[in-house]
């Protein structure tokens, strides 16, 4: 593919950016043949498989209804809260493991693959207690770990210079984009591998959004992200993979520059450039 | 300017109505809408006025402490009213009378006759009704949270989980008189208590482990705690549906985003559901405890008394955990089963209508300060807790 | 240029494409047409042909400057992407070739109006050949741009080795002839930059029909020789010395 590709080297920067994690590029996701169902017959998602590389961003993008929500959804195992939603077909191997196998305790895959919802969800709590959460669950009391976390997590946020003079002050006083900022805080904290977004930014104003934009391209360094989106100038902003989902089905998946220059398929285009419908 | 003016008075508005049928509707209906709020306003002000005239004057008074104490710490007893010879009439409790008349051996009495119940003050009925209250609600929560919770949390979707749900709604319907005569059924004349030895109302009875002792099936008679457990059933379903809404109003966010942190079904449910639904709980219970307050019927056959001479604590024999059996074991008076006895079982006159208005205003109090309660706490979370 | 299938779910970005795309093949008509009436005008000695190419590159000006805004806010206002996008760097590209077209056409014009003045040389009419491939290739050019035929268009790369060929050749002929008839030496200047601006010209339509590839596969050939773009792009190389249709 490269080929035909648009001419592309990579800037220094990105290619440094992965300093202390494992060296950006190894699959620590891969999802085999995946089919899924909500209620064991009508497959909402059908037979896809792609590679999710470390320390890259790779975007979702399809129109709704695609199942790209779904499928990021069977990355944490958030879809087994609904009963009868199950994978019908293939698996899904996270850092090596099939993570639909009886021996995988989904409490501790959720503490390696975090979630950033569409609807920032700060619990009713201070600012500080809502970092501090995830590892209060996990029975951690001490004070100097907790402080230390919290304030790591704020900081690799970019919230800790807005709200370091109160973090007693409830969470929801903030605004909309600190607050999703702060619910990535508590996401990081519990020193998540992988993160998984939602639409991040669609209820958040362009300003905000930017920010989470910035945000998710810093966090690269650290975290393997996936991030389902609606806009598609987001995806091209962020991602260096995107891939395509129409109708529950894989159309397309590649180098983000590739996709919105030239993908290879027509639904992708047609999708791209607002051709649907 | 002018020249408008002239338009519209020469019939050339532009915004004159066509739909005068339309325009008369709208008014007539917005005139029954209000009649129909209005006519609630009224009912609530003759009712709260009539009582608060009536009776008022017998819980307050001119002079210090402005409070008719006697009121608040004497329990009822019979009223004597007498005329002595030089045609002045009295009006005493019956014990009163009684010191009275040892005290004045030498006055003639004429004229005496007695009023049951309507003398003396409320205490007794108020601690009983507290008191099953507080069992009611303790029972009641308990049972009401954890099943709301299972529904709203745990339970999946299905044929039997609408089964339940038709059950708890059907609960709600049925009428009051009938949990009572359920309650004497079950509890007073069923559970199981430990006796020494097997009697007359025994029906079953267990040995247990050769202690000489016997489980009997034999119930618990009229008591505070047969009485207390049949308002809990009674009211279960309101509180497992008001339970169930303050669960379902907290947004999904949070379990998802408690989850996703890795915290066990358990863990979010504790640190990211309850406290956050419990204000709305807690209104909707002490909503629920006014309700079961008021009850008449289910305690009529299950706990209360019209008299009662000595408090719950005054004559408990016993020892041991014994006590606590005993002291739950005693029929009690209620405020609502007084009302009723002094209202509609003893014949009516002037002397009996201070008791009957007193105990009525004070209940009435008692509702509207849960009322105010729950609505002040409803407020005071809601802008707590905003989400 | 490409099949675009599906027509785009706003109307507005599909009108707003296709008035850019129309200026564009006006633009170019224009350009083409300013350059036959240049050359045409020299060669059969009609001034009244020149002073028209002179007078119509005010129009491919205006044209250029319409295109440019309106490629711009197309950028601005619906965020083009993929072939879209192409398709909008692509117009203004070939408007700013098409321009340069007209540029040296109407150089030519001015050059051919002074020729006329001079005595006549036989030399003139020796421009013809040259003219007819630099003409014919900004002729295929736009085709290319128009209809998208990337083979056509890759065919141009090796049509403009030849037109360069033919004009160090013609330039070589003249600055004999300079040599010969010095009297004429004004005249067989201007011939001689006549012939270099046509060399230009056919420079410019290379670029036209690489830009237009660009638009068609994404796949960016300018600067390598044949048979690698005939892989870059994904077809046969086309036959070496062929010239098209």
């Amino acid at each position: 593919m490269s080929e035909t590709q648009m001419d592309k080297t990579l800037p220094a920067s990105e290619q440094t950016s992965g300093s202390e994690a494992a060296p950006r590029g190894d699959v620590v996701i891969e999802i085999d043949d995946v089919s899924f169902a909500y209620d064991g017959k009508k497959e909402v998602i059908r037979n896809v498989s792609m590679d999710v590389r470390r320390n890259e961003v790779t975007a979702f993008i399809g129109p709704s209804g695609c199942g790209k929500t779904t499928l990021l959804r069977c990355l944490n195992r958030m879809n087994d809260l609904i009963p009868t939603a199950a994978i019908t077909n293939g698996e899904i191997r996270i850092l090596d493991t099939n993570i639909y196998d009886p021996a995988v305790d989904v409490i501790e895959l959720r503490k390696h693959v975090g979630m950033v919802f569409q609807k920032y969800n700060p619990f009713p709590k201070s600012i500080y207690e809502n970092v501090a959460y995830g590892l209060r669950i996990q029975g951690i009391r001490n004070k100097a770990v907790l402080d230390q976390a919290v304030e790591e997590s704020l900081i690799a946020a970019g919230l800790w210079e807005e709200v370091k003079d109160r973090l007693d002050a409830s969470g929801l006083g903030l605004s909309g984009g600190q607050q999703q900022r702060l619910c990535i805080a508590r996401t990081i904290a519990v020193q998540p591998k992988i993160i998984l977004m939602d639409e991040p930014c669609s209820a958040l104003d362009p300003i905000s959004t930017t920010k989470i934009e910035d945000l998710i391209t810093q966090l690269k360094a650290h975290f393997t992200i996936v991030i389902v989106t609606h806009n598609m100038q987001q995806a091209t902003r962020v991602s260096d993979k995107t891939a395509f989902f129409y109708l529950g089905e894989l159309i397309e998946m590649d180098e983000t520059t590739r996709i919105f220059t030239n993908p290879s398929k027509r639904q992708t285009e047609d999708y791209i450039s607002g051709r649907f419908g | 300017m002018h020249d408008v003016n002239t338009k519209v008075a020469s019939g050339q508005n532009p915004f004159a109505t066509t739909r005068h049928t339309a325009k008369r509707n709208e008014f007539i209906f917005a005139q029954v809408l209000r009649g129909a709020t209005y006519f609630i306003l009224l009912c609530a002000f003759v009712v709260f006025g009539d009582i608060f005239i009536k009776g008022a004057p017998i819980v307050f008074q001119a002079d210090f402490p402005y409070i008719n104490t006697d009121f608040f710490t004497k329990s009822p007893e019979t009223l004597v009213v007498f005329e002595t010879v030089d045609g002045e009439e009295h009006q005493l409790g019956f014990t009163d009378f009684t010191e009275y008349k040892a005290a004045n051996p030498q006055v003639e009495i004429v004229k005496e006759h007695t009023h049951s119940y309507s003398a003396g003050g409320i205490l007794g009925p108020l601690v009983g009704t507290a008191l099953l209250t507080l069992i009611c609600i303790v029972v009641a929560l308990f049972i009401g949270l954890a099943a709301a919770i299972y529904l709203n949390e745990y339970s999946g979707k299905g044929k039997f989980m609408d089964a339940v749900r038709l059950a708890i709604l059907n609960l709600a319907g049925v009428p009051s008189i009938v949990f009572g005569l359920f309650g004497l059924g079950l509890f007073c004349l069923f559970f199981p208590v430990i006796v020494p030895e097997e009697n007359l109302r025994t029906k079953l009875a267990f040995e247990l482990f050769g202690s000489g002792e016997f489980l009997a099936f034999q119930g618990w008679g009229t008591s505070m705690l047969a009485g207390g457990l049949t308002l809990a059933v009674m009211i279960l379903p309101v509180i497992i549906t008001a339970c169930e809404e303050s669960l379902k109003a907290i947004p999904q966010g949070f379990r998802e985003a408690s989850l996703a942190l890795g915290a066990t079904k358990w863990q979010s449910i504790r640190t990211a559901v309850l406290p956050y639904a419990f204000p709305g709980m807690l209104t909707a219970s002490i909503l629920g405890i006014t309700r079961v307050a008021g009850e008449t019927a289910p305690i009529m056959f299950t706990a209360a008394l019209a008299h009662k001479d000595k408090l719950p604590w005054q004559e408990i024999g016993g020892h041991g955990t014994n006590v606590v059996f005993e002291f739950f074991s005693q029929s009690v008076q209620a405020l609502p089963y007084h009302i009723y006895t002094v209202a509609a079982r003893i014949p009516q006159s002037e002397y009996t209508k201070p008791m009957q208005y007193g105990s009525v205003f004070v209940f009435m109090v008692l509702v509207m300060i849960l009322a105010a309660l729950s609505v002040y706490l409803r407020i005071h979370y809601r802008s707590k807790l905003k989400w | 240029m490409p099949d675009n299938g599906l027509p785009h779910t706003l109307a507005s970005f599909e009108a707003a494409l296709k008035d850019a795309r129309n200026h564009v093949l006006t633009m170019a008509s224009i350009a083409q047409q300013n350059l036959d009436n240049a050359v045409r005008g020299l060669l059969t000695r009609n001034a009244e042909l020149c002073n028209e190419a002179i007078a119509e590159d005010d129009e491919v000006n205006t044209y250029e400057r319409v295109i440019d805004r309106e490629g711009f806010e197309i950028l601005m206002r619906f965020n083009p992407v993929a072939s879209d996008l192409r398709e909008v760097l692509t117009g203004m590209k070939v408007a700013s070739n098409l321009e340069r077209v007209s540029d040296q056409a109407e150089s030519i014009a001015r050059r051919a109006r002074k020729v006329l003045k001079a005595t006549e040389i036989p030399e003139i009419q020796q421009i013809e050949a040259i003219y007819e491939t630099a003409s014919s290739m900004l002729r295929d050019a736009i085709r290319v741009y128009s209809e998208g035929d990337v083979e056509l268009g890759l065919s141009l790369v090796e049509r403009d080795r030849e037109l360069d060929k033919a004009h160090r050749k013609l330039i070589k002929d003249l600055t004999k002839a300079i040599e010969r008839d010095t009297p004429n030496l004004k005249v067989y200047l201007h011939l001689i930059f006549i012939v270099r601006c046509l060399e230009r010209a056919g420079d410019h339509a290379v670029n036209i029909a690489e830009d237009s590839i660009f638009a068609e596969k994404a796949a960016d050939v300018r600067h390598m020789d044949i048979d690698e773009a005939a892989e870059k792009v994904g077809i046969k190389p086309p036959g070496s010395s062929s010239l098209g249709s």
